[in-house]
């Protein structure tokens, strides 16, 4: 046992060692140039790390300046009310809808010759820590509160202005830095772990100093110690702006556009962005705790040095829990994890009011409550993403920056939710002077407050995921109807690839494997399961104890010895294991298998049904009738669609769907009241066809008068007519190619020309374009049956050709890359030995000496190259070579420095 | 399933519901011109029935034995800004209970700023003084010790600073005349005394007169009648606070006195359209303190020792309180 255990940590610590060797070779190899298939060399990943260190060094300063009732600096320091606070929040927040725009307009319009979003690096950095040092630095001990007040309120907008240019600067930096994702994305994960060490530093030694000038309640505080690092943080950026490249690679793809209203609108029609929504909205209560830690250590206890360690351990919570979200995430699924979240919340919120008068257990309570916090910074990402999805599937439109847009109308809801901390903040005798926080009946009594508000406010945030039910089952039944769509569309245009049909056809499959599988009885397999699992237990126990019996009848230091009957208890009890495991493999799969049904019943079926649909149907014919009038006669050609399209009857349909329905509700009731008839849904099902039918005349009237908007609008903008397709002549112009700059400035007034018209015509012509892609889709709906299916065979052997070819070339690739590494290392070596021969001659090393030196001894060093180059895979046995190597050398140096002696 | 559904869609619309109405409608409640005053009187009451020196001192009342407030007060003259803060400071235990009796402290500062002509701000400081005392830091020593600093600048504008030390216990410089006047019912002696008639709470002449209680704070904004000025001036013969008083705003949180604001209105276009409110005076009170700790360089020979150090009359706070 030990020996083996002494073995497997030999062989890790030889792997350790392998595997530095080939970092520090690697690193040092590319410092300055980048390695084989990359763009960045690891000195601009410093360079970028050290930046980052700086922005968030001034981050952390301008963090002191952001509006809100909890800002120590303003409330506790300078005395402003937290009601004033919140009214100088409201303007920004309203002001700040102007400066979003304007902020991206001009980002997206900037082009130096340093890049798009460098410039902000090295501009905006200064600024905003003048900025602040002039503020921490006005005489407020002197200053009427009406002074303070302008004052905070100038400069805090003045910083909230310019902080996003200077923050989003750095971050989409490190999206343009190598055009290469995977590249990207390691490059990222380094310079977060070199820039992470800036805050782990200051977050722990800002506390503890500010013991010298009178605690975080104090001006001084800001002036001499946050400060500094703020400026310091402006010379370390610069690293990022002198050190780094942009490496922005145009899209040859051309994506249309989603508009604001129908991407706002596609957001808003989704029900699960909604729940999303609605439960950050109720994240200001949750957050109300979030002061409390602070006020122990600042007016509670003032133990500035406590405060800054526990800071510091605090830290290291979001990074453990974003290491662990994965795990979580894949554990508990998506409603799980969220419901795991604010359950926990309200538990551990609960546990620090049990507790606030012992404040390391109140930190402990913190401390869990970070951890579970934090995993919404990885789950959120991963989450939007499946809503992203969603909302594609359900309108066709993809939304990405839209998806903020359409947060936007939360904001009256968020201004107004603001104001109810400072009213409950004033209501407790906190209103100017932060000081009575001192005394511990009023810090006390607004402890209680604050402490119950959180867990009401973790409560109304859980309340909306309880209908959250976009689980991975249904995503993954999303991605597959988005696949078909993509799959029916690049099948028209020849876009498809062997892959793409591979897994499409492989998804397919599977869906129709789930689709046809019949659903075992879930509590007998979770029966079967217990049964398994306590016969398992039974079989550990026996085995245990007879272990034990062995253990204590053998002599201490001596290993048991294994005797038949234990060996078959052994032998039982992994059996019984094994058992245990299947019974609930197969409970699980039961499960899923009922959540997989239920996704493709929601989202596949609907999607191979869609133009069944009375609302497909109807929108089939008006598009129909508006593509049969010639683009350039749409102004003159008067269109009546509601004698053109007739809504069709809905009594067959109505029939139908209640059928279904009652089916459902049959199904349903069968595994709960077995024997139970399921209501008559026809009443429900024709109430629908009403609504329906409603619904349709609506969409009917609402198209004849887009028809109109139609034809004024191109009267308008194309009084002569179309001259010629302004799409492709748009596509066109995108993708040429320049190589000069007055190319490339040429050809951007041309972009811009070709776009200006396309834009015109896309607006125009919006209800023409929209009706020409439903007569395409309607086409193209059974490309995947009719021919994508029938290909899968011969797609399926080109795709494993194609992997075969890649895999060699990337063997290949890794070879040369290889290679290249041990040619510079024996490079370094032949240099290393060079300059030692020349030194022990007494001779000046320079470039002449090293090319005779190679010359003369080239025979010496053939060899490790050939090794290297026959055997590139090798390349832990090629640091096992380099070794064996480096004695041989020094054996040869010392013969021929032997040699040359005599010579 | 969809019942469970409801339920909670129900529950949550009924709280935030709740909560709206609460925050924002029902929790102030406007209160009549005599419950604003006997509120106010009650809590000036309450307040000082810790304070030693004070009329209304009632050991039985008192959690702080006599001793324990802080306050913040500015004020602001024609030609000068004068800023004090008193810090009169025990320790508290693990449950936050206070103990009076031990290690008692005192932090008391004033500092003085010119009006600067031009923008009627602060001007350059005048100078400043402060006294800590209390039981000196050294776990062999049971003294305890006054430490004074003092910068006063002199006629060519340069300051001149003054560092000594004597030997007093913070319970003897509480004691003392001289800090009498720094006392908590020093500061709210007018306030007490101020009879109903002298507030002027019609919204007829401000529209923002009136008094609401919200929760635990009960906020008053009144104005003070020009005769109670010079009333005031006649019968004490010092200034009062309200002397030029546009309006005022006392609050009182759970029941004891918390802050009073006032404000003199300039108007900046001659008519009422842009009015400045300028804070002439303001006190803030809390019944605890921050921790006080002897300046740095107290344990150096930066310090002078002098006994007599309260007896002096040309310190700077012998010529601010003469």
């Amino acid at each position: 046992m030990a020996s083996t255990f002494k073995r497997k940590i030999n062989e890790g610590l030889t792997q350790v060692k392998n595997a530095a060797s080939f970092i520090i070779t690697d690193v040092t190899s590319h410092w300055n140039k980048p390695g084989k298939g990359n763009y960045v060399p690891y000195k601009e990943v410093l360079n970028y790390s050290i930046g980052g260190m700086g922005q968030n060094m001034l981050i952390y300063l301008l963090g002191y300046m952001a509006l809100g009732v909890t800002n120590t600096l303003f409330a506790s320091t300078i005395g402003i009310r937290p009601m004033h606070l919140q009214n100088m929040l409201t303007v920004q927040t309203i002001l700040n809808i102007v400066f979003q725009i304007i902020r991206g307009k001009i980002v997206d319009n900037t082009n130096t010759r340093w890049g798009r979003f460098r410039p902000y690096l090295a501009i905006m950095g200064a600024p905003l820590a003048i900025i602040s040092v002039i503020f921490v630095f006005l005489p407020f001990e002197s200053m009427s509160y009406s002074d303070k007040y302008t004052a905070v309120f100038v400069f805090a907008i003045a910083i909230s202005i310019g902080q996003p240019l200077y923050q989003t600067a750095y971050t989409n930096l490190g999206s343009v830095i190598s055009p290469s994702t995977a590249e990207r994305s390691k490059i990222l994960a380094i310079s977060s772990l070199i820039y992470s060490f800036a805050p782990t530093v200051y977050q722990l030694f800002v506390p503890i100093f500010s013991n010298l000038t009178g605690g975080f309640t104090d001006i001084r505080t800001y002036k001499y110690i946050v400060v500094p690092i703020g400026i310091l943080g402006v010379f370390l950026s610069f690293f990022a702006f002198f050190g780094c490249k942009e490496r922005i690679v145009s899209s040859k793809h051309f994506v249309k556009k989603v508009s604001i209203v129908g991407g706002c609108v596609a957001v808003w029609s989704n029900k699960y962005w909604w729940l999303r929504t609605i439960s950050t909205w109720f994240s200001f209560l949750e957050g109300a705790y979030l002061v409390l830690f602070g006020w122990i250590y600042i007016y509670g206890t003032q133990d500035m040095n406590a405060y800054g360690i526990l800071q510091t351990i605090l830290s290291i919570a979001s990074g453990l829990s974003m290491f662990a979200t994965p795990f979580f995430l894949k554990w508990l699924g998506n409603k799980g994890i969220l419901l795991f979240h604010n359950i926990l919340n309200i538990v551990f919120i609960a546990c620090m009011l049990a507790c606030y008068e012992i404040p390391l257990l109140y930190f402990l309570f913190l401390w869990i409550n970070t951890f579970i916090n934090q995993l919404q910074l990885v789950y959120n990402p991963v989450l939007n993403a499946e809503v992203k999805d969603s909302i594609q599937w359900q309108s066709g439109k993809r939304v990405d920056y839209m998806l903020e847009v359409a947060a936007l109308i939360g904001t009256p809801v968020t201004i107004l939710s603001g104001y109810f901390l400072p009213f409950i903040y004033e209501s407790y005798g906190l209103t100017v002077n932060y000081d009575v926080l001192y005394d511990p009946s009023v810090r006390n009594s607004l402890f209680y407050m604050l402490c119950a508000l959180s867990i009401l406010g973790a409560a109304l945030n859980l309340a909306p995921y309880f209908l959250y039910n976009l689980s991975r089952e249904k995503h993954a039944m999303i991605v597959l109807a988005l696949k078909f769509r993509a799959a029916n569309t690049d099948y028209r245009t020849g876009d498809l690839t062997p892959h793409q049909v591979k897994d499409l056809v492989e998804s397919y499959n599977y869906m129709v494997s789930r689709r046809d599988a019949e659903v075992p009885d879930i509590k007998e397999k979770k029966e079967e399961m217990k049964a398994a699992k306590a016969v398992y237990k039974t079989a550990s126990k026996e085995y245990e104890q007879y272990y034990e019996l062995l253990e204590k009848k053998t002599p201490k230091g001596q290993e048991v010895v294994k005797t038949a009957e234990l060996l078959e208890l052994e032998e039982i009890f992994h059996q019984q294991k094994q058992a245990y495991k299947d019974a609930r493999a197969a409970y699980k799969d039961a499960c899923k298998l009922v959540r997989d049904k239920d996704a493709i019943e929601e989202f596949i079926a609907p999607e191979f049904g869609k133009w069944d649909t009375p609302k497909m149907q109807v929108k089939l014919a008006l598009s129909r009738a508006i593509t049969a009038v010639d683009k350039n006669d749409v102004v003159s050609t008067p269109l009546d669609l509601s004698q053109i399209v007739a809504v069709p009857d809905l009594t067959q349909w109505a029939a139908e769907l209640a059928d279904q329905k009652r089916a459902k509700k049959q199904a349903a009731l069968d595994k709960r009241h077995p024997g139970k008839e399921a209501p008559d849904m026809t009443a429900w099902a024709q109430r629908k066809a009403a609504r329906t039918e409603k619904s349709l005349r609506a969409l009917i009237k609402r198209t004849t008068l887009r028809y109109k908007i139609m034809q004024r609008l191109s009267k308008l903008f194309f009084p002569k007519g179309l001259e010629y397709d302004y799409e492709e002549a748009y596509k066109k112009t995108l993708d040429v190619q320049c190589t000069t700059k007055e190319e490339k400035k040429a050809q951007n007034k041309i972009i811009k020309a070709a776009q200006r018209k396309y834009n015109r015509f896309s607006t125009a012509y919006k209800l023409y374009i929209e009706s020409e892609q439903v007569i395409l889709d309607y086409n193209d709906r059974n490309n995947f049956f009719d021919f994508i299916l029938p290909m899968y065979d011969e797609c399926a052997a080109e795709a494993d050709r194609i992997d075969r070819e890649e895999e060699e070339k990337a063997r290949a690739e890794k070879a040369a890359k290889d290679a290249e590494i041990a040619e510079i290392k024996l490079e370094r070596r032949i240099r290393k030995d060079a300059k030692q021969y020349a030194k022990s001659q007494g001779v000046k090393f320079d470039d002449e000496f090293l090319a005779r030196y190679k010359s003369e001894n080239a025979e010496l060093y053939t060899e490790p190259t050939t090794a290297a180059d026959e055997n590139p895979d090798a390349l832990n046995g090629a640091a096992v070579a380099d070794d064996v190597k480096d004695a041989e050398t020094d054996n040869q140096n010392t013969d021929k420095e032997g040699s040359d002696n005599e010579n | 399933m969809k019942t469970k559904k409801i339920v909670c869609l129900i529950c949550a619309i009924a709280v935030i519901c709740t909560i709206a109405t609460a925050a924002f409608a029902g929790c102030n409640t406007p209160m009549d011109a005599q419950t604003a005053y006997d509120e106010l009187m009650a809590a000036l009451d309450l307040s000082l029935s810790g304070d030693m020196y004070g009329p209304a001192y009632d050991p039985e009342k008192s959690v702080t034995n006599g001793y324990i407030f802080a306050y913040k007060e500015s004020v602001r003259g024609t030609d000068m800004i004068t800023n004090t803060n008193v810090n009169v400071h025990c320790d508290q235990d693990a449950s936050y209970n206070l103990h009076v009796d031990e290690d008692l402290m005192v932090d008391l500062y004033q500092e003085t700023y010119g009006v600067n002509s031009v923008t009627g701000g602060a001007g350059s400081k005048i100078g400043d003084f402060g006294f800590i005392v209390g039981p000196y830091p050294d776990a062999d020593s049971t003294a305890e010790r006054m430490y004074y600093t003092e910068r006063a600048s002199d006629k060519s504008g340069a300051y001149v600073n003054t560092s000594l030390w004597g030997d007093m216990s913070a319970e003897d410089f509480v004691a003392t005349d001289f800090f009498r006047k720094y006392s908590l019912s020093s500061r709210l002696e007018e306030l007490r005394n101020m009879p109903f008639d002298a507030f002027v709470f019609d919204k007829d002449v401000n529209s923002d007169f009136g008094a609401y209680r919200q929760i635990n704070l009960v906020k008053i904004t009144f104005g003070v009648t020009q005769e109670y000025i010079d009333n005031y001036k006649a019968t004490t013969g010092k200034t009062s606070i309200f002397d030029g008083c546009t309006y005022a705003e006392i609050e009182l949180t759970f029941g004891r006195f918390s802050n009073i604001y006032v404000y003199q209105t300039e108007s900046l276009d001659g008519g009422s359209f842009f009015d400045l409110p300028q804070e002439k005076y303001s006190l803030q009170v809390t019944y605890l303190g921050k921790n006080v700790a002897f300046p740095g360089g107290h344990d150096s020979d930066t310090y002078k020792k002098d006994e007599n150090l309260l007896e002096r009359t040309d310190l700077a706070f012998a010529r601010a309180t003469l």
